[in-house]
């Protein structure tokens, strides 16, 4: 990876300081990660960045980023990216965000979607869906959550078989606590949220897994009923993180939906 | 120097190979395990005991809270605390302690800490305790708040009723709630004052 192209960022918006990854040249993307932070970058980014300006931040409360007194729920993470996309002056915007990110792109879409031109929810969290059980990453050891994260148990052997640094798990820890202090209770959802997908204006486009043990695969199609003209691509012999475990698919499926979209 | 008599109030009939099925006596232990006809007969006996120490002159009875295990069986203390008010009769009742983080609206402790000091004629002895992180898994409150919902002990002493302090400080979890805002009915005021027996007439 050419990582001297990435320009590594610490910008204040509000305030709060958050850290910023961003390489790339086209149309914008800002893409919002799940609950394990965006450490580094990864292949997916790099693919991304060769046909978009391809923008990721760390979430306040998570990584190298501020943890504000405000942050109290999704939503206040919703409107703070409202406010950066205003900050960055970024329009015609494509907005994708993956599990916890899924869920906080689904709610600046529901506040407004004057910014976006595209949304792409891969592996959302933000429903429930009556009968369908979460795993429950809170309460599984880091092995279990590993494991659960794959469908390809060799990823995750080969994951499971990194040191795990202290830096590591202070980041862990500190990224487990805004988790927990989003979505411990109701597990992961906003009760509320799906009264106003439908305001949703923007192409929007679900990515899944067919072997997501943390949000099954159920969400995707009940997301796609929620909101207008929402499309649903699966994709196979894939767990809880596409973007990981099947880059260069999830890669396809994004692109090839912005490409018609656009 | 005083003598306290503290029961956890324990599953006594776990099976010693639990652990080799399931990897904790908390949260995830299977009800399976436990015989509702087994939790009579301990419960009747724990309370036997303290009743016992009572009769033999303990300073005091210990009670305490924790959710979901097989390492005590009182998740609501104050249910044992008022079995013990009326068949005791000098020892402190002491419920160490109520676990204010986990409850949405803690009036329920103040109402229930009252009761048993105007039962008991002043014999309570009142705890709090933020819980320890297996209580919070059990009871769907969120860790992430628990600090915020726990008044620091050394805040408590010198002023005011105890309980009505605690509580009304306990209420404050939602951010830029004051304590004014806490609306604290005037009914049932404990007798007891904070940190100090000493300075209960009976102790003077």
């Amino acid at each position: 990876m050419p990582q001297e192209t990435i320009k590594e960022t610490f910008e204040s918006f509000n305030g709060c300081r958050i850290r910023l990854m961003r390489a790339g040249q086209g149309a914008p993307l800002l893409f919002l990660h799940g609950g394990g932070g965006a450490p580094v970058w990864l292949p997916f980014m790099e693919s991304l960045s060769q046909r978009f300006d391809v923008i990721v931040p760390e979430h306040p409360g998570y990584g190298a980023s501020d943890s504000p007194d405000w942050l109290d729920n999704v939503g206040d993470l919703a409107y703070f990216y409202l406010d950066v996309i205003d900050a960055l002056k970024l329009s015609r915007l494509h907005l994708v965000g993956t599990s916890l990110g899924g869920w906080i792109a689904a709610e600046i879409a529901v506040r407004s979607c004057a910014s976006l031109a595209t949304l792409t929810l891969s592996a959302a969290v933000g429903i429930h869906v009556k009968g369908v059980r979460k795993g429950d990453l809170f309460m599984w050891s880091r092995e279990q959550l590993v494991r659960n994260l794959y469908h390809d148990q060799k990823l995750a052997e080969a994951a499971l078989a990194q040191p795990v640094t202290d830096d590591a798990m202070m980041a862990h820890a500190k990224n487990q606590l805004a988790s927990a202090k989003l979505g411990w209770h109701p597990r992961l959802y906003n009760p509320d949220l799906p009264k106003w997908l439908h305001r949703i204006s923007v192409p929007t486009l679900l990515v899944w897994g067919d072997d997501d043990k943390l949000v099954p695969l159920p969400h995707g199609p009940a997301y796609a009923a929620l909101i207008p003209g929402a499309r649903l691509h699966v994709i196979e012999s894939c767990g809880h993180v596409p973007h990981v475990e099947r880059a260069d698919a999830f890669v396809t499926a994004v692109t090839d939906f912005i490409g018609r979209a656009s | 120097m005083k003598f306290y008599c503290f029961h956890l109030m324990p599953y006594a009939a776990l099976d010693p190979d639990y652990d080799k099925k399931y990897n904790s006596a908390w949260v995830t232990l299977p009800n399976s395990y436990y015989d509702p006809k087994i939790g009579h007969a301990l419960y009747n006996r724990y309370l036997d005991e303290l009743e016992l120490a009572d009769a033999c002159g303990f300073d005091g009875v210990c009670v305490n809270e924790h959710h979901q295990n097989a390492y005590g069986l009182m998740p609501i203390p104050g249910v044992m605390a008022g079995a013990l008010s009326r068949r005791t009769k000098s020892a402190k009742i002491a419920v160490l302690g109520r676990a204010l983080p986990l409850l949405n609206n803690p009036l329920v402790v103040a109402e229930e800490f009252a009761m048993l000091d105007t039962i008991t004629g002043g014999r309570l002895v009142a705890g709090f305790v933020r819980g320890i992180g297996a209580e919070y898994h059990s009871w769907g409150a969120n860790p992430a708040e628990s600090r915020g919902r726990k008044l620091p002990a050394d805040e408590t002493r010198g002023e005011g009723h105890l309980v009505r302090l605690q509580f009304g400080r306990a209420a404050q979890y939602r951010k830029g709630e004051d304590q004014e805002d806490i609306r604290i009915p005037e009914i049932g005021l404990p007798e007891n004052q904070p940190a100090g027996r000493r300075d209960r007439p009976e102790d003077r």
